[in-house]
């Protein structure tokens, strides 16, 4: 089937098998790798994406209906460039591996979008869907704080 | 000191976050095929046939493979070097698989999708076998593990180690209290969230390039070597990206498979196993069954120990029967205990194979000592901080089992300092509680080894040469499983040279291009790598400031090496770059330096971990309310590193404690905790808040005073947690992981 | 490889048409969080319909007697309605400790309702509340049933869940145990609606999950506390209620020496939770002792 959607920011028509995953789609025919995949059940976040700009998780979703919906992918958030949130997570140690960083970051940008100023009790529960192996979620945690602390006093 | 105890970003932590970063599976071959696995759901049977018609008819299928179209030898996928002695009793695929999850077939097709597809199709006819999963019965089931023609008997105790040191019975008949503990932990899984997989690619020249997230390239091209019956010169192994191991990517599992694939098809191939896969299919932690027996003065010294394991290693030997003696080895080096007697076997059943975990072994037999420690310092009425401290290793001990120097040892530091900042006596002495919820305080040591020294070739060469740009190259085998070892031996070489860590370009490991290294295990990265690595920048300056005579004027003695530059005394000077372009004007070879380092030493690194627990009664949950670790880490190269690896190293342990086991049936053999949803993770919100104290004092051995942390790190975990369960319901609670039924169980 | 064909309708008319024209398989992907996990059969053949962008299937209507909520609602669209919170903070409750954050961005009350796991979320809060459904054949008729005449298998799709005036009581409570605090599949859940006055309890309704097949009414629970007065000799009775519960359902199961004390602390949790109180409150302690 033929579908037409936006993937960060480009607009995107493409035939697609109805039961392929957006996870599956966007990684093996846009090539969009940074969408990783960890458990295909939505245990460990690892393909989160954002759609229209809240996390979800693309190997629970088919790619046919994001139809007429805009997907942000990690590649997509700030270009080959870091924004803020990833400057933190790189300062703070909160990348080790990096397996799950991309969709930790989308989950952690979901949140501040829903939640500028979130308590670390809110950035714990709405990571709670993310598996980090590495880190202990600590440092994590601590970045996503700060950067959403940076971000509400650059707006005052 | 401009790069050591810095807090340096990963210098590929861009590539992470922006998702650049390109594993395993996201690496684009052309051509490549894709290869999918049918896995036995039989715990023991003879594969009577395979019909492989229906999967060979559809569209895309370019293959199926399975025992009779494939190499029939043995070989064992925990070996680090060609040649090495071990029990070779893995095949590619079996005539008779021995655990579910055991590889019966393959297809090879053009896509994962019609590959797994086709693997559905396959037809197996099994006739079952005898299964056994218990452990005391595996003992039963008594014989030499292998026929004199050199095929594997599967037969009972793998290994079988013992050990006396001291006069055991002496040490009982002075005892004031003798405490018996039976101590059972559960198999474990390492949940890297990067599932396996592997690419084999044929080369133009005959060989096969293997593209592998693996924990050594050569160990990768020695169980290839052995499974397929190629040349060495053959195999050539690049290590990839490697979204988390653990232990759990240290043995080629499907390795073998893609190499064979690929030579046969003479197309690339790619495997990659998904979650479910990744469970059943591949390595757990061992579970292990400890009794120990303890006897004890009325003050709390440790008067005689006596400790039994049996360690389930599955299916397939591995690096299974190394686990009996490596647990011992860690047993005798944090205690000073006159007397010792320690008897550990190891037993085949028929279920996952065990193998490396974060610790190998470590872990379990720490598990057993601290937590019947606690049990002995209850009964005694000894503070279990205090117990401790009367029994310490001292700095530069000899341990009794092979001998070995602990080097600066300073596991009492981090007890007692650990202990302050917890404010350990208030919160032991704070009340339980009366009601539904209940608090408690729990502690455990632990000690680690740094390499495997004096086991073998623990050595090491480093070289690092001056680009032309200023930067320098380093080459060394380095595997960085995600830690952040590329970066900490980074910052190393690059103190010595005056240069960022960002400035040392790292070459992947590569069997080709690399000199020959263990690979990251028996926590070598730092003390060993790191040491190696220091060597030759030393010697690089050196080179460097030699060349440079001729340039500046000057004594080669009086230059220094410092912000890319190498200057006089008075600060002038020229930019290594420069340097490197008047050296190349001059038809100079740029500066290089090689060093081959061998260990001296095995030095322990210590640690103390503190944990508070409250637990409800009613619902048997119990929640880490607060955590602190105190580590002997010698120097910290990279504090956020170091700190990072602590965290991670709680958080696996708590689950260890609380929550993790995949969960074998005693009666059918099938894992329960299979899959994600299955098997509990911690995740954000179970996670206390975690305080990290470093006890910085040096080893004089290791790279400016550094010593590993990446494994001891989970190591105390479960213990402190298992103890502070104990403390706070008045439990001796020794079955892992405390689930809420075994909660409820003891308290009801 | 196969033959399935999809159809994205824009709104209920379009959906009525699909549906009455398609004589093979029907079947309905909302969320697909349920029916993607890995493992489970996809469909092959037939029509698979898409009801995220049916106009009229997702809305949250507050204003009427009945609280009415389309089928293809999110559970974070649920669990983020200040005015649904405000008549049954139960159902608000239990979305939000359903699943993970991208979970309850996809998954919808419907699937809930008609992926009919043991222990769905948002199942014992609408059993407690005497839900009904609207529900659509494939021939085009509509017909309401009450939540616990619905059988799943029909495939009749759930286009409507009404929360009939009448099952909405005044204070209400949601309670789950599973193996972690957060984005964990409930062993057990609990739900309560309740009237209460003069530190009285009125007319009161519990169900629970994942104690058997399907979320059902915990009767002789409701009976420890309707118009008793809270204190600690009624909670006592509504733990020894609870109890009873458990034992009758999963008699010699595994799981029931564990769940049968476990629902005494969640029990607790319930009470404490629709009182506005701390579990901790010293009244809980001593029901508790």
């Amino acid at each position: 089937m033929r579908m037409s959607l936006k993937v960060n920011g480009q607009a995107i028509e493409t035939e697609i098998s109805p039961i392929s995953r957006l996870s599956g789609f966007l990684r093996d025919v846009l090539g969009l790798t940074g969408v990783k995949e960890g458990c295909c059940e939505g245990e460990c976040g690892a393909c989160t994406v954002l759609l229209d700009g809240q996390p979800v998780d693309s190997c629970l979703m088919l790619a046919f209906q994001a139809t007429g919906r805009e997907i942000t992918t990690i590649e997509g958030l700030c270009g080959s460039g870091v924004n803020d949130l990833q400057q933190a997570f790189l300062k703070m140690g909160a990348v080790q591996c990096g397996y799950c960083t991309p969709g930790m970051v989308l989950a952690a940008e979901g949140l501040l979008h829903a939640n500028p100023s979130p308590g670390e009790a809110e950035i714990r529960h709405a990571l709670a869907g993310n598996i980090c192996r590495c880190t202990g979620f600590e440092t994590i945690v601590q970045a996503v704080a700060t950067a959403a602390a940076a971000r509400q006093g650059a707006e005052r | 000191m401009n790069q050591i105890s810095r807090r340096v970003p990963l210098v590929d932590g861009v590539a992470k976050v922006t998702g650049a970063l390109r594993f395993t599976a996201d690496l684009h071959v052309e051509g490549s095929l894709h290869g999918a696995l049918v896995l036995s759901p039989r715990a023991h049977a003879r594969v009577a046939s395979i019909d492989a018609t229906a999967a060979l008819a559809v569209e895309g299928v370019h293959a199926v493979f399975w025992h009779e179209n494939t190499p029939s030898r043995y070989y064992n996928s925990s070996i680090w070097f060609a040649g090495q002695e071990a029990l070779a009793d893995e095949r590619m695929f079996p005539p008779v698989v021995r655990h579910i999850g055991d590889r019966v077939a393959a297809v090879v097709a053009e896509t994962e999708e019609i590959a797994r597809h086709a693997a559905r199709l396959v037809v197996v006819e099994y006739v079952d076998l005898p299964a056994i999963f218990d452990p005391e019965a595996a003992l039963v089931h008594a014989g030499p593990v292998m026929r004199d023609d050199g095929i594997p008997a599967f037969m009972n105790p793998v290994a079988d180690e013992s050990f006396t040191h001291g006069d055991l019975d002496a040490g009982f008949a002075a005892a004031d209290l003798v405490v018996e503990t039976h101590v059972t932990m559960p198999r474990s899984h390492h949940c890297a969230i990067e599932p396996h997989a592997c690419i084999a690619k044929p080369e133009p020249d005959g060989r096969i390039l293997i593209l592998s997230p693996c924990q050594s390239v050569f160990a990768v091209q020695a169980v290839v070597v052995q499974a397929l019956g190629v040349p060495q010169d053959q195999i050539r192994v690049v290590k990839t990206p490697i979204g988390g191991s653990f232990g759990g990517k240290a043995e080629p599992i499907l390795d073998p498979l893609c190499a064979f694939f690929a030579l046969a098809l003479g197309r690339p191939v790619m495997i990659r196993y998904d979650r479910h896969e990744t469970f059943t299919a591949t390595r757990t932690r061992s579970s292990v069954v400890g009794r120990m027996r303890i006897a004890l003065s009325s003050d709390g010294r440790i008067l005689a120990r006596d400790t039994e394991t049996l360690v389930d290693i599955g299916a397939y030997c591995t690096g299974g029967n190394y686990l009996p003696s490596s647990m011992l080895q860690r047993l005798v080096r944090l205690y000073d205990v006159p007397a010792e007697r320690y008897t550990g076997r190891a037993v085949y059943t028929n279920t996952v194979p065990a193998g490396a975990f974060r610790g190998y072994g470590s872990p379990q037999i720490h598990t057993i000592a601290e937590i019947t420690l606690d049990i002995s310092a209850r009964r005694l009425g000894v503070d279990p901080v205090e117990m401790r401290l009367r029994n310490l290793i001292e700095p530069n001990a000899i341990e009794p089992w092979q001998g070995l120097n602990v080097g600066n040892a300073r596991g009492r530091e981090c007890l007692i300092r650990g202990a302050d900042a917890f404010g350990w006596q208030g919160r032991r002495r704070a009340d339980a509680g009366r009601g539904r919820w209940r608090r408690g305080a729990g502690v455990a040591s632990a000690t680690h080894i740094n390499g495997c020294y004096p086991g073998f070739h623990e050595e090491t060469t480093a070289t690092l040469r001056l680009l032309p740009d200023g930067r320098a190259e380093l080459v060394c085998a380095l595997h960085d499983l995600g830690c952040g070892a590329d970066t900490t031996l980074a910052q190393i070489a690059g103190e010595t040279l005056g240069l960022r860590a960002c400035d040392i370009a790292i070459v992947p490991a590569d069997t080709d291009s690399c000199p020959y290294d263990l690979g990251t295990r028996a926590s070598r990265m730092t003390y060993i790598c790191g040491e190696a690595i220091r060597r030759a920048g030393i010697a690089l300056a050196e080179a460097i400031r030699a060349a440079a005579v001729l340039e500046l004027n000057t004594e080669a003695s009086g230059l220094r090496l410092e912000a890319g530059a190498v200057r006089r005394p008075d600060g002038s000077g020229l930019a290594l770059s420069d340097l490197a372009a008047r050296l190349a004007a001059r038809g100079e070879e740029l500066p290089a330096a090689t060093e081959i380092y061998r260990a001296q030493a095995n030095p322990g690194s210590y640690a103390a971990h503190f944990a508070e627990v409250e637990v409800d009664r009613l619902t048997g949950r119990v929640r880490v309310t607060d955590y602190l670790a105190a580590h002997d880490v010698g120097r910290a190269i990279n504090p956020m590193l170091v700190e990072g690896q602590i965290h991670g190293g709680i958080q696996i342990g708590i689950g260890y404690a609380l929550y993790e086991d995949v969960a074998i049936d005693r009666v059918t053999g099938r894992m329960r905790g299979d899959s994600f949803s299955r098997y509990t993770l911690v995740n954000a919100s179970e996670m206390p808040p975690m305080r990290v104290l470093l006890i910085e004092e040096g080893e004089p051995t290791g790279p400016f005073g550094a010593k590993a942390v990446g494994e001891i790190a989970t190591i105390p975990v479960a213990a402190a947690v298992v103890n502070a369960v104990n403390d706070a319901l008045g439990t001796e609670l020794t079955d892992l992981p405390l689930v809420p039924e075994r909660i409820l169980a003891a308290v009801s | 490889m196969n033959a399935l064909a999809v159809s994205a309708p824009v709104d209920m008319a379009e959906l009525r048409a699909t549906l009455a024209a398609e004589a093979g398989p029907v079947h309905f992907v909302a969320g697909g969080t349920d029916m993607l996990i890995a493992g489970r059969p996809l469909p092959e053949t037939g029509l698979l319909i898409d009801l995220a962008r049916v106009a009229g299937m997702a809305f949250i209507s507050t204003d009427g007697t009945d609280v009415r909520i389309g089928g293809a609602t999110t559970v974070a669209a649920l669990a983020a309605d200040c005015r649904l919170r405000v008549r049954i903070p139960a159902l608000c409750e239990a979305a939000a400790q359903c699943g993970s954050v991208q979970i309850r961005n996809r998954a919808t009350i419907g699937g809930n309702i008609a992926n009919a796991a043991p222990a769905a979320d948002l199942m014992p809060v609408l059993v407690a509340a005497g839900t009904r459904l609207a529900l659509l054949k494939h021939d085009g008729t509509q017909y309401e049933a009450a939540l616990c005449e619905y059988l799943p298998n029909s495939g009749h799709l759930i286009t409507e869940v009404i929360l009939p005036e009448r099952g909405l009581l005044p204070r209400s409570a949601f309670v789950k145990l599973g193996s972690r605090q957060d984005m964990t599949i409930s062993r057990l859940n609990l739900a309560l609606l309740a009237e209460f006055q003069s530190n009285h309890f009125g007319v009161v309704r519990v169900a629970a999950g994942a104690l058997g097949p399907v979320s059902s009414r915990l009767h002789r629970a409701e009976v420890a506390l309707a118009g008793r007065k809270l204190g600690a000799a009624t909670l006592r009775d509504f733990i020894a209620a609870l109890i009873d519960e458990v034992d009758t359902a999963i008699p010699g199961r595994n799981s029931q020496l564990h769940k049968r004390r476990a629902v005494a602390g969640l029990g607790l949790d319930l009470i404490a939770q629709a009182m506005g109180l701390s579990p901790r409150d010293r009244l809980f302690e001593e029901a508790a002792g």
